[in-house]
C-alpha cells in the first residue's frame, strides 16, 4: 500500500479552455475525499487525470516516491466506478468482477476466492451469474463497485456513482459505499455535485469551481467556515444581503450595515474596503424581539420545522427554517447570530446560485 | 390549449369516433398497401414463379428435376459455384477482416473520419461497371499501377492483373471494402467507449481491451456485415465479364444464368441457375448466422445512460 | 466526455491504419482519373500521360453511342422510378413508422429482403415474368424492375425522418377537423420535405447506377447510360477506347452531381447504419 498521494499543480486544458487549473492536493491512505462542485467545475477532469484516462497538460502526480502521471491507466491499478457503471454487457456479474483479476494474472483459485468475497461484500451472491441487463440499477452499481475493489487498488475513484439511482436507493448506497470503504480500509476519491452526499460521506471535501480548487477541509469546516461566497453558496448559505462595513474591515467580528440597519457579522478572511455581501443559512435565522423587522410571505410546513419566506422591511427577501408557528402576513423580527452571518467581498458580476 | 390537452382530447376522440377508423381498423394502414403490392408483385411472385418454373424444364417429356440434373452434371455449369465462391469468400474475408480493425482505429468522431467516409462512398456510388472501366486502364500493363511499380524498381516486368482472377478480385475489393468499412464503423461507434476505459482501469492493455471487450460485442455486427458483403460479392457480374476471364477462371454463376436466359433462351434453366445461386447464398448466410448463436447478443452499453 | 483520450490507440497503429486508408482512397481516385485522362487523350500507349489532349472524343461518343437518346431514356426512366418510389414509399414509411399492427415485422422483412438480395439473383426470374407479360424490353419493364430495390430504399430512408416528427402535431391538426388525408398533405408532406428530397436524390443515384436489373430487362430502345456503357465496353475494339472513356466520364458526372447534392442532406454512415439496425 502507500502513504500519500500527491497532486502537484496538475493542469488540463482542451485548446484554450482550462478544465483544471493547477490543482494541488495530497491524500493520505485511508481517507475518503470528495470532489464537490457543479457540472463543468473540473471535478471529473481531475478524476480522469488521476485514473490516467486523460493525460495531464502540466503538473505531476506522485504515489509516495513513484511518479505515476506518465503511466497509462492499465498500469496505474486504481479502481474506478463510472457514472453509467460501464459494466461489460456480455459478461455475467461474476465475470465482470473477475476481469481485473484475470488481467493481473491472479491464479484461478485465488480469483474464485476473491470474486466470492467481493460478491458477498456487496451482497450479490445469488445474482452472480446474471448479465448486467438482468440486474436492477442498484445491483449494477454494486457489481461496478465490487469490480473496482476486487483488485485491491491503492485508490478507488468514483465518478458520481449514485447520480443514476432514485432518491431512496441513493441514501442506501451511500451507507453501502461507506461500509465497504471502512471494512476494507480503502482510500476513496469521490466525485459528486450533491453537497448532502459529500457532507454525509467524506473525511475531507474539496470544493471546485471553473477548474479551480476553492477550499478543502473537513465537512464541518466547510459547512461552518466557507472561505468565499462561492463555497458558501454551495454549502447552503442561500440568504444574501448587500451590506457595507461601518468600520475599517478586517478579519474577525465586525459591524456592517444593511440599508441603515446595523448587524453584527464575522469575516473569515481579511477583506478590503468596498461593497460587501453577507451570507447566512436559513437554519441560522432566529425570530427575536429585536433585529430586522419583516413580514411573513409564505410558509412551507415541513414537520419538525417550516421553511418561511420573509420580506424584509429594509428590502430584500430571505428564507428561514424555524420551528415557530407563523402565518403569512405576520410581522416578525429576525436576527442571525454574528458567528453565522458571514461577510465576503461583493463580486462584480451578479451571483449565480447553484 | 396546451399540447397535453390536445393529446388527451385526441386520445378520447380516437376512442370514440375517429373519422379515420372503420370498425376499429385504422384506415391509415391502407397507406402501406401500394408498397406491399409492388414488392409482392415484382419480387415475391417472380421468385415463386422462377422456383416453380425451374421444375418445369423446357422440351418434351423432361423430368421435373431435369434442369437440376443438367446443372450438376455439366462442368461448365456446376463449376461456376466453386469459381464464384473462390472469388467471393476470400475477398469478403479480406474486406471484413480489414474493415474491423480500420473501423476500430477510426471510431472516434473527427473531421477526418467524415471526409474519409465521404470519399469511400464514391466507389460505392459509381458502381461496378465504372470501376471496371477504370481498372481496365489502371491495371493495364502500361497503366499507372504497373508503371509506378516498375519505376520504383519493385518489379522487373509488369504484373498481369487483367482478364484473370486478380482483376475481378480487385474490383470486388474496391466496391466491397467501403461498404464493409462503413457498416463496421457504425457498429463500432455504437459501443459505449466507457467500457474500454473501465477495462483499462482494470489493467487491460489496448490489445486486451479490443479482444475481450470490443470483439465480443462486435460479433453480431460482424456477421451481418459479412453476410451482406458476401452476398454482394457472390453476385459479381459485370466486372467478371469485363476484367476477368469469363470463359475461364472467373466464369461466375451469374454469367451462367445470363447465358441460359439470353443466349440459349432457356428461361426455365436460367431460373434454375438463379435458384442455385440464391440457395448457395442462403447456405453461407445460414452457416454464418448459425455461428453467431454462440456469441453474446444484446445491448452494447454498460448500464443506464 | 468527448474530450477523453482514447485509451486504446497506440499511435503507430493509428498512423498505419490511416496510411492504409489514404492509400486505398488514392488508388480509387487514380482509377477514376485514369478514365478522365484517357477520355481527353489522342493515344496512350507508353508514358505517364497521353501524347496529346483533345476534346474530340466527347463529340464522337455523343454521335456514335447516340447519347442524346440514351440520356433521354435515362432521365425518363429515372424520374419515373423516383416519382413512383416516393409516391408508394412515403405512405408506406409513414404507416411503418407510426402504426402498430399485426404482421408488422413480416412487412418490415418484406421491405428489407429486396435490399439485401443482390439484383442479379432475383433479376432473372423477374425478367422472365416481365417478358411473359410483354413488359420486358420496354421502358415500363425497366421502370418496374427498378422499383423492386427503390421502393424499400425510399421506405428505409424516410422512416427516421417520419419518426422525428412529433405525432402530437398530427393530433393537433385532426382535433381542428382535418381528415387523415388532409393531415398527410397539409401537415406531414411539408414537414417531410427534406426527407423526401433526400430519399428522392438517393433513389435517383441508385437508379442511374443500377446496372444489373436494367441490363436484364432493357431492350435496344430502353437502355440507360450505364447499360449502354457496359455494351460499349463489352464490344471493346469496335470503337475507340477513348470514346468509351468519354461516355464513362459523362456517366460519372451525372452520378457524382447527384451524390454531391445528396451528401448535403444525409450522412452516408447513418444510411448504412440504418440497414444494420434493422433485424435480419
Amino acid at each position: 500500500m502507500f502513504q500519500q498521494l500527491e497532486m502537484k499543480s496538475i493542469t488540463r486544458s482542451f485548446g484554450d479552455y482550462q478544465a483544471l487549473s493547477s490543482m494541488n492536493l495530497s491524500i493520505k491512505a485511508g481517507e475518503f475525499v470528495s470532489l464537490l462542485g457543479p457540472s463543468g467545475c473540473g471535478k471529473s477532469t481531475a478524476l480522469n487525470c488521476l485514473s490516467g484516462l486523460l493525460p495531464l497538460t502540466a503538473g505531476e502526480i506522485w504515489l509516495d516516491d513513484r511518479r505515476i502521471d506518465t503511466l497509462p491507466p492499465e498500469r496505474r491499478g486504481f479502481g474506478m466506478v463510472f457514472q453509467n457503471y460501464a459494466l461489460f454487457p456480455h459478461m455475467s456479474a461474476k465475470k465482470n468482477i473477475r476481469f481485473g483479476l484475470e488481467m493481473r494474472k491472479v491464479s484461478a483459485a485465488d480469483q474464485s476466492r476473491r470474486v466470492d468475497s467481493a460478491l458477498s461484500l456487496v451482497r450479490l451472491q445469488q445474482h452472480a451469474d446474471k448479465l448486467p441487463g438482468q440486474l436492477s440499477g442498484g445491483q449494477q452499481q454494486r457489481v461496478a463497485i465490487a469490480r473496482a475493489i476486487v483488485i485491491e487498488p491503492p485508490l478507488v475513484l468514483m465518478d458520481e456513482p449514485l447520480s443514476n439511482l432514485d432518491a431512496a436507493l441513493r441514501i442506501e448506497m451511500r451507507e453501502e459505499i461507506l461500509r465497504i470503504h471502512q471494512t476494507l480500509g480503502l482510500t476513496t476519491i469521490y466525485v459528486t455535485h450533491d453537497q448532502d452526499e459529500a457532507l454525509a460521506m467524506s473525511d475531507r471535501i474539496v470544493v471546485m469551481k471553473e477548474g479551480v480548487m476553492q477550499q478543502q477541509g473537513a465537512p464541518q469546516e466547510l459547512y461552518n467556515r466557507p472561505i468565499n461566497i462561492d463555497v458558501a453558496l454551495f454549502m447552503g448559505y442561500r440568504n444574501l444581503l448587500d451590506v457595507t462595513a461601518t468600520a475599517a474591515p478586517r478579519a474577525g467580528r465586525l459591524k456592517v450595515s444593511h440599508k441603515g440597519a446595523d448587524l453584527d457579522a464575522t469575516a473569515l478572511t481579511d477583506i478590503a474596503d468596498g461593497p460587501l455581501i453577507a451570507a447566512f443559512k436559513p437554519d441560522d435565522v432566529v425570530f427575536s424581539d429585536s433585529g430586522l423587522p419583516a413580514t411573513v410571505d409564505s410558509v412551507i410546513y415541513g414537520g419538525r420545522d417550516s421553511t418561511v419566506k420573509l420580506d424584509l422591511e429594509h428590502g430584500g427577501q430571505i428564507h428561514a427554517r424555524v420551528s415557530d408557528a407563523v402565518r403569512p402576513g405576520d410581522r416578525v423580527h429576525v436576527s442571525v447570530p454574528a458567528e453565522h452571518l458571514l461577510v465576503y467581498p461583493r463580486p462584480a458580476q451578479p451571483i449565480a446560485r447553484p | 390549449m396546451t399540447s397535453e390537452t390536445i393529446a388527451a382530447s385526441t386520445a378520447s376522440r380516437s376512442a370514440n369516433a375517429d373519422p379515420s377508423t372503420v370498425a376499429g381498423r385504422d384506415l391509415r394502414l391502407l397507406m402501406i398497401v401500394p408498397g406491399v403490392l409492388v414488392i409482392v408483385g415484382l419480387f415475391v411472385y417472380p421468385f415463386i414463379y422462377g422456383f416453380i418454373s425451374s421444375f418445369n424444364p423446357q422440351g418434351e417429356n423432361a423430368e421435373w428435376l431435369a434442369n437440376y440434373q443438367r446443372f450438376f452434371s455439366e462442368p461448365r455449369l456446376y463449376e461456376t459455384v466453386g469459381k464464384t465462391l473462390w472469388l467471393a469468400l476470400p475477398v469478403t474475408i479480406l474486406n471484413v477482416g480489414l474493415a474491423v480493425p480500420f473501423a476500430f482505429m477510426l471510431r472516434t468522431p473527427s473531421r477526418g473520419q467524415r471526409l474519409l467516409s465521404t470519399l469511400l462512398v464514391i466507389p460505392m456510388t459509381l458502381g461496378t461497371v465504372l470501376v471496371a472501366e477504370g481498372l481496365m486502364l489502371y491495371l493495364a500493363p502500361n497503366g499507372w499501377l504497373n508503371r509506378s511499380l516498375l519505376e520504383l524498381g519493385l518489379l522487373g516486368s509488369p504484373l498481369r492483373l487483367l482478364n484473370n482472377y486478380w482483376g475481378v478480385a480487385l474490383s470486388l475489393l474496391i466496391t466491397g471494402f467501403p461498404f464493409a468499412f462503413m457498416m463496421m464503423l457504425s457498429y463500432t461507434t455504437g459501443i459505449d467507449p466507457t467500457l474500454a476505459r473501465a477495462a483499462a482501469t482494470l489493467g487491460a492493455s489496448p490489445m486486451e481491451q479490443f479482444r475481450r471487450i470490443y470483439l465480443p460485442l462486435l460479433v453480431p455486427g460482424l456477421t451481418i456485415t459479412f453476410c451482406l458483403t458476401f452476398v454482394q460479392a457472390f453476385a459479381v457480374f459485370p466486372s467478371a465479364v469485363l476484367l476477368g476471364a469469363p470463359a475461364g477462371a472467373t466464369r461466375v454463376i451469374s454469367i451462367a444464368a445470363y447465358e441460359m436466359a439470353y443466349e440459349e433462351y432457356n428461361w426455365s434453366m436460367a431460373s434454375t441457375v438463379a435458384m442455385v445461386m440464391g440457395a448457395t447464398q442462403l447456405v453461407i448466410v445460414g452457416i454464418v448466422l448459425g455461428l453467431r448463436q454462440f456469441s453474446y447478443r444484446g445491448p452494447v452499453v454498460g448500464g443506464k445512460g | 466526455m468527448d474530450f477523453i483520450r482514447d485509451t486504446m490507440l497506440p499511435r503507430a497503429w493509428r498512423w498505419f491504419v490511416i496510411a492504409c486508408m489514404v492509400f486505398f482512397v488514392i488508388n480509387v481516385l487514380l482509377i477514376i482519373i485514369s478514365v478522365v485522362v484517357s477520355s481527353f487523350g489522342t493515344g496512350w500507349f507508353t508514358g505517364w500521360l497521353p501524347e496529346q489532349f483533345t476534346p474530340k472524343w466527347y463529340g464522337e461518343a455523343w454521335k456514335e453511342f447516340q447519347l442524346q437518346h440514351v440520356l433521354l431514356v435515362t432521365v425518363e426512366i429515372t424520374l419515373a422510378v423516383v416519382a413512383i418510389s416516393l409516391g408508394v414509399g412515403v405512405p408506406a414509411a409513414y404507416a411503418l413508422a407510426r402504426l402498430q399492427f399485426k404482421g408488422k415485422s413480416l412487412i418490415m422483412l418484406l421491405f428489407l429482403v429486396p435490399l439485401m438480395v443482390p439484383p442479379i439473383t432475383y433479376g432473372i426470374p423477374l425478367a422472365t415474368v416481365l417478358y411473359q407479360t410483354g413488359a420486358g424490353g420496354t421502358m415500363w419493364g425497366v421502370i418496374l424492375a427498378n422499383l423492386v430495390p427503390s421502393v424499400p430504399f425510399a421506405v428505409l430512408v424516410m422512416t427516421p425522418f417520419i419518426e422525428q416528427i412529433d405525432p402530437r402535431l398530427e393530433s393537433a391538426a385532426r382535433v381542428f377537423g382535418a381528415s387523415s388525408l388532409t393531415t398527410f398533405w397539409r401537415i406531414l408532406v411539408p414537414l417531410l420535405m427534406p426527407g423526401i428530397l433526400a430519399a428522392g436524390i438517393l433513389v435517383l443515384i441508385r437508379t442511374i447506377s443500377m446496372f444489373e436489373l436494367t441490363f436484364l430487362t432493357a431492350g435496344p430502345d430502353s437502355q440507360t447510360l450505364i447499360v449502354a456503357l457496359y455494351y460499349s465496353m463489352f464490344a471493346a475494339g469496335v470503337r475507340a477506347q477513348q470514346s468509351v472513356d468519354a461516355m464513362a466520364v459523362i456517366y460519372m458526372l451525372t452520378t457524382m452531381t447527384g451524390l454531391l447534392i445528396a451528401l448535403r442532406f444525409v450522412d452516408p454512415s447513418q444510411l448504412v447504419g440504418r440497414v444494420k439496425s434493422q433485424k435480419v
